[in-house]
């Protein structure tokens, strides 16, 4: 036994005995009986924060992979890998039509000239 | 409030766990002593005190050093005593329910029970200290103290009285008073480190 902790034991067992606060008896290993108690518990706790940690860590990982996977990765699916045709830029015709006179005489007001066929 | 036992509680909190078992051999004896005193029998003291010293390390964290830490402790243990009351008296009323109704068909299990309460009692001496044997030698040696000593013993370890108010009660300088003490232990010391070394 550690001499301290052998000191302590024996300044306890005095002060007790001086005071006429003891038992009949002790068990020689009370102490160390809740120690290994309190080894055992710590033990497991240990043991259980670790596999947390690890377990927190493991699913942070995974979910930050799949954000990053769903951010970065293009999702559409191309039937070639190269475009060969030539981008036509839409275009409009527009023919400068003019309409007959005698259509568009119901709309004339009189001061308005207006050129037709 | 200043208490000897906050520094190595600090320690304890920050993860030296080690160090609890300065505390438990500190006040094992006044505790099993206290737990004695509600359960009658020497078994289930210590049964009751490990408990107590389990449900401290527990709550140590909860531990907010406005009182000394033995009045803290002595308060769990208080309340560990009479939770084993309690169940003791529920058991023995479920005794006594059974035996009048005449359900008794595990009585077998009552008596295993009682046998193991009685057994509980008689405390096998190999892998025990006899605390009577050695209070009988300790009371010796004090007796036959030089008075001085015993006095200063008396003041410091029966009546809790701190360095200065003895220095002020026997009229000595503290660092005499410190000497005295040391010497009045040390005496006392080498009888129950024999006893101990004996048994």
């Amino acid at each position: 036994m550690n001499e301290s902790k052998k000191n302590i034991e024996i300044n306890s067992i005095l002060k007790a005995i001086l005071k006429r606060e003891y038992p009949s008896y002790i068990s020689k290993n009370f102490s160390s009986q809740i120690m290994d108690k309190i080894y055992k518990t710590s033990f497991r706790n240990n043991i259980y924060s670790h596999t947390l940690r690890i377990a927190s860590a493991v699913t942070f990982a995974v979910a930050t992979l799949f954000l990053m996977e769903s951010f970065f990765v293009d999702k559409v699916k191309y039937s070639k890998t190269t475009i060969n045709h030539e981008i036509i830029a839409p275009t409009k015709n527009v023919t400068n039509q003019v309409d007959d006179c005698d259509k568009v005489n119901d709309n004339i007001k009189s001061s308005d000239k207006l050129e037709c066929k | 409030m200043i208490d000897d036992d906050t520094e190595i509680i600090e320690e304890i909190i920050n993860g030296d766990i080690d160090k609890y078992e300065y505390i438990i051999k500190k006040y094992q004896l006044r505790i099993i002593n206290l737990c004695y005193k509600y359960t009658k029998n020497h078994s289930d003291a210590e049964d009751v005190a490990q408990e107590s010293f389990l449900k401290a390390y527990n709550s140590l964290s909860k531990f907010r050093f406005e009182s000394k830490f033995y009045s803290w402790l002595h308060r769990i243990a208080i309340n560990c005593s009479l939770n084993y009351i309690n169940s003791k008296e529920k058991l023995r009323e479920k005794e006594t329910i059974s035996e009048n109704s005449g359900l008794i068909n595990n009585e077998g299990e009552v008596m295993d029970i009682m046998a193991r309460s009685d057994q509980a009692g008689t405390d096998t001496p190999y892998n025990s200290y006899n605390l009577e044997d050695m209070a009988k030698t300790i009371d010796f040696v004090y007796n036959n103290l030089p008075d001085d000593l015993k006095l200063v013993l008396k003041l410091r370890d029966i009546d809790d009285m701190t360095y200065d108010s003895i220095a002020l009660e026997t009229n000595l300088p503290i660092g005499t008073v410190r000497s005295k003490l040391h010497r009045a232990r040390e005496l006392l010391s080498k009888t129950i480190k024999k006893d101990i070394e004996d048994e």
